[in-house]
């Protein structure tokens, strides 16, 4: 009895060296992304990558002297949780979030349970949706030093409505605020996403890793032939994405999509981390398929960038579930596996759907009583934009816009007029009611509905975006900055949606002002005073 | 929203954590009826909340809006979640093995889901809050059953002394509830 | 303070762990996202449960077993009624907020029945409610002043985001992990 049985999880690693070698050959698979997005986004990469690996490293180091475990720092798969979890990070985050973003993917993720070949996460992935949750500002803020020019002009037409924005030259900009390609994508904005070149180099905007699709793949190429991960998990899980978007909008759509937003780095670095695998390769393959379908759900009812990590969290989650009715050793008998395997994957398919099922049903409920609370809201929030109208009529103009015009008279002349227009947000349309005075200045704002992600755009409701509003000129425009003359400051880390916004306030005055209808029926209420 | 998760993991956490019994003990053929039963309470949840939610659709329509009597809903519908419990227990001797020894978890569970969808959906049609109470047993007992199986996974780990048992499962639930708080934020219906 | 512990360890049924659970997660139902929340939630539940526990006391004797659950039940439920009622009358305003909670008020006053025993009713329901609502304040107040850096709605220190995670859901459930793992450590080492 002088060998002890050592009983414990996936992976059964032997000894450290396996551990390190293994590792080794990661970090060397990372290493062309590693310099891609070091000739990307510069010296801001290059401090990341480093305070991300010393930081997981000495966390780990941290824990394992103060509970007396052995120090395993030298496996290495600290240095790798860091450069992944930098890979996730946009380039411009603070030097705090990468450490906080270190102590969960470390202390929370992997040591709290057991250290490696326990974590039921990946690491780098939860420290990432938490970081998002803590710090949304700073995760989402993707402008970039661009090194090269050409990236610049591509940049730029990405995002047409920032032309505007400080009337800078091309060649002076240096901080672009990226609406990152995939929200082009989501609103198939085909024409103005980067070529296909540089989505697969990488001259696009993003998070540190994800931008370079042809540096992952070497990578991937790398692992494969030294045979440390297998083909299965990345293929079955980009080919499902692929196809899905080629059915859903044609063969570019679909090339795109696995091109951008961090599908190649998910595929083929992150999905196939050893302990939050399912062991068999059924389970493997069941695991990419349905990572592949929850991403692409993901992609279709929103463009948020970090939808793949929330997929792979997922999944994730579900693979002991995996495991237990795949993996049916112990219960004996192939048909008994093949009737579990079957259930496990009705329970997945209903899982999503589920709980897609209990939100739209609540959002149905709730939806029709929100409705009628808004109609009341409008009729008294008319009198509130516009101060000196005793009376508001609705004038129809048939030119199949879809606005509302409510002509607001008092003692029958004209005082003023509310304009009540749709507009494209980041999520989905915006409600807003924009009050305009007889000398055609905006006399404020009011958001009837919209369905802007909270924390961010949301946050346009807020009375200290809305009041800058108030008695201003149009045209307006909008900027990062301290507001000056003509100028609106952007709701912190939405631009797209202050730009929606200041659009359509612009768009309502402009219609008031200029159209020759409205001027006819203003002139029939007695003109302006 | 973000109260509908919390609500949710919680029931499953509770759910999972009385089912388990601390997962201290671990003899390996338990780890395997652990989930069978994990599987079972969440069937007869659904059952349960299913036929009292039908029952309490006719008796609030047919009966009490008649009468003016709203302000009794509550009353009633936990009356009828017990009625139909107890009638389970007689008539399907199967389960009442964990009829018996889970009593009063299922009755809390079924009570605060019951009256949650009443709160949500007071008028709408049958299907809705057939739906609903259908919907929201079947994430929590997924989510139990995740649990169940995460849980199961670190019997043999080498967790350190002060976080065995209890914290652990705490952490799992905070995991969860940070996924799926950010998966319905992001997808906004 | 001891003594009133170890006094209510034996007196409530604390001896049972499925109960122990239980009874540990009631706080957790309840949102305690501001100190004020948490005082009207937790003083909600215990005048619940301290009214149905002063009926169910005197009844007790005379119920044959298989009612027992669900003349219980049905007492809690009435008293949630009317305590519902009573607070919409009084403040329209705030009922709307707390609508949502009072099936867990309701669901939390029938977990606190569970831990008297038959013997000695009112005495021990009087003890459990304020060890309850001391304990769901005290974490409403750390949560509001880690998450929001307010109390009672005064603005005491700035935000860190970080600790804003408390006042989201997962931030209870990592607290409780610690918590729980600092009384591991504190019982062994009194042991």
């Amino acid at each position: 009895m002088h060998t002890l049985l050592n009983v414990s999880s996936s992976p059964h690693m032997r000894d450290k060296n396996t551990i390190q070698t293994i590792m080794l050959d990661v970090i060397i698979a990372l290493i062309p992304v590693i310099l891609t997005s070091i000739y990307y986004f510069g010296n801001d990469a290059l401090i990341l990558i480093g305070v991300s690996v010393s930081s997981c490293v000495f966390f780990e180091y941290i824990w394992q002297k103060i509970f007396g475990q052995k120090v395993t720092v030298l496996d290495l798969s600290a240095v790798i949780t860091g450069i992944l979890l930098a890979f996730n990070l946009p380039s411009q985050v603070p030097v705090y979030t990468v450490v906080v973003g270190a102590f969960v993917a470390i202390i929370l993720v992997k040591q709290c349970f057991g250290g490696i070949g326990q974590n039921f996460l990946n690491p780098a992935l939860t420290a990432r949706i938490f970081l998002l949750l803590v710090y949304p500002v700073q995760m989402t803020d993707f402008s970039a030093e661009i090194l090269t020019d050409i990236s610049m002009d591509i940049v730029a037409s990405a995002t047409i409505e920032n032309d505007a924005v400080t009337g800078a030259t091309t060649t002076e900009i240096d901080l672009l605020s990226g609406a990152t390609p995939l929200v082009l994508l989501d609103n198939n904005d085909i024409e103005n996403l980067p070529s296909m070149i540089d989505a697969m180099t990488g001259n696009i905007t993003g998070t540190l890793g994800e931008t370079s699709a042809l540096a992952i793949l070497l990578g991937g190429l790398y692992l494969l032939y030294k045979q440390v991960i297998t083909w299965h998990i990345p293929v079955f899980y980009i080919g499902t994405i692929f196809i899905s978007a080629t059915l859903y909008g044609g063969l570019t759509t679909g090339l795109y999509h696995i091109m951008l937003g961090g599908v190649m780095l998910a595929g083929v670095f992150m999905l196939t981390d050893y302990t939050t695998t399912p062991m068999t390769v059924k389970g493997q393959i069941i695991f990419a398929i349905g990572a592949g379908l929850l991403t692409f759900v993901f992609r279709v009812f929103s463009a948020y960038p970090a939808g793949v990590s929330y997929s792979i969290l997922f999944m994730n989650l579900a693979v002991p579930l995996i495991d237990r009715f795949v993996y049916n050793r112990v219960f004996g008998g192939e048909k008994r596996g093949i009737k579990e395997a079957l259930k496990l994957g009705m329970m997945m398919g209903i899982m999503a759907l589920i709980c897609a099922g209990v939100l739209s049903i609540v959002n149905f409920v709730t939806a029709p009583i929100i409705q009628g609370k808004i109609s009341i809201e409008e009729n008294s929030t008319l009198f509130e934009l516009n101060f000196y109208a005793e009376e508001f009529v609705e004038v129809a103009f048939d030119d199949g816009e879809e606005r509302q015009v409510f002509i607001g008279t008092s003692n029958g002349k004209y005082v003023g007029a509310v304009v009540k227009i749709v507009s494209q947000g980041y999520v989905g349309p915006i409600d807003m009611l924009v009050g305009i005075d007889n000398e055609n200045l905006v006399t404020g704002i009011y958001f009837l509905s919209h369905t802007e992600s909270a924390r961010f755009g949301a946050n346009m409701v807020n009375d200290d975006f809305k009041n800058q509003f108030i008695n201003r000129k149009t045209p307006l425009i909008v900027t990062k900055t301290e507001a000056k003359d003509n100028e609106i400051s952007i709701v912190a880390g939405s631009t797209i949606t202050t730009n929606a916004v200041v659009s359509a306030v612009n768009e309502a005055v402009e219609f008031i002002k200029n159209n020759k209808n409205v001027e006819d029926v203003i002139k029939s209420f007695g003109g302006w005073q | 929203m973000q109260e509908l998760i919390l609500l949710f993991v919680t029931i499953s956490l509770i759910n999972s954590i009385v089912i388990t019994d601390y997962l201290e003990e671990c003899p390996s053929v338990r780890v395997y009826k652990k989930m069978e039963v994990t599987i079972k309470a969440g069937c007869v949840i659904s059952f349960i909340l299913i036929v009292s939610s039908v029952l309490f659709y006719a008796m609030y329509n047919f009966v009490l809006m008649p009468l003016n009597m709203e302000f009794l809903r509550i009353v009633v519908l936990t009356v009828l979640i017990v009625w139909v419990a107890q009638m389970l227990e007689l008539i399907l001797p199967s389960i009442q093995f964990i009829m018996k020894k889970y009593m009063n978890l299922l009755l809390i569970n079924c009570i605060l889901m019951g009256l949650i969808s009443m709160t949500i959906q007071t008028e709408g049609t049958l299907i809705q809050l057939v739906i609903l109470n259908i919907s929201s047993s079947m994430t929590c007992s997924i989510i139990s059953m995740i649990i169940v199986a995460i849980a199961e996974h670190f019997q043999e780990s080498n967790i350190i002394a002060p976080l065995r048992g209890l914290p652990i499962v705490f952490m799992i639930a905070g995991f969860i509830s940070l996924t799926l708080l950010g998966f319905v934020t992001v997808v906004q219906l | 303070m001891l003594m009133l512990v170890k006094k209510a360890k034996e007196k409530l049924r604390f001896d049972d762990p499925i109960l122990l659970q239980i009874l540990m997660l009631c706080p957790l139902i309840s949102l305690t996202n501001t100190a004020i929340n948490s005082l009207i939630m937790g003083g909600l539940t215990i005048i619940v449960f301290l009214c149905s526990m002063i009926i169910i006391c005197k009844i007790q004797t005379n119920i044959p077993a298989q009612l027992y659950l669900f003349i219980r039940l049905m007492i809690i439920a009435s008293f949630t009624t009317i305590v519902a009622l009573i607070f919409q009358a009084f403040n329209f305003e705030m009922y709307k907020q707390f609508e949502i909670f009072i099936p867990s008020i309701m669901v939390n006053s029938f977990i606190l029945s569970l831990c008297i025993k038959k013997s000695n009713g009112l005495n021990d329901s009087v003890l459990l409610s304020g060890l309850f609502l001391g304990c769901v304040f005290i974490i409403g107040i750390f949560r509001e002043i880690l998450g929001m850096g307010q109390l009672f709605g005064k603005q005491i220190t700035t935000i860190y985001n970080l600790t804003s995670i408390l006042s989201l859901a997962p931030g209870i459930f990592f607290l409780f992990a610690i918590g729980l793992g600092i009384i591991n450590v504190l019982k062994t080492k009194i042991n």
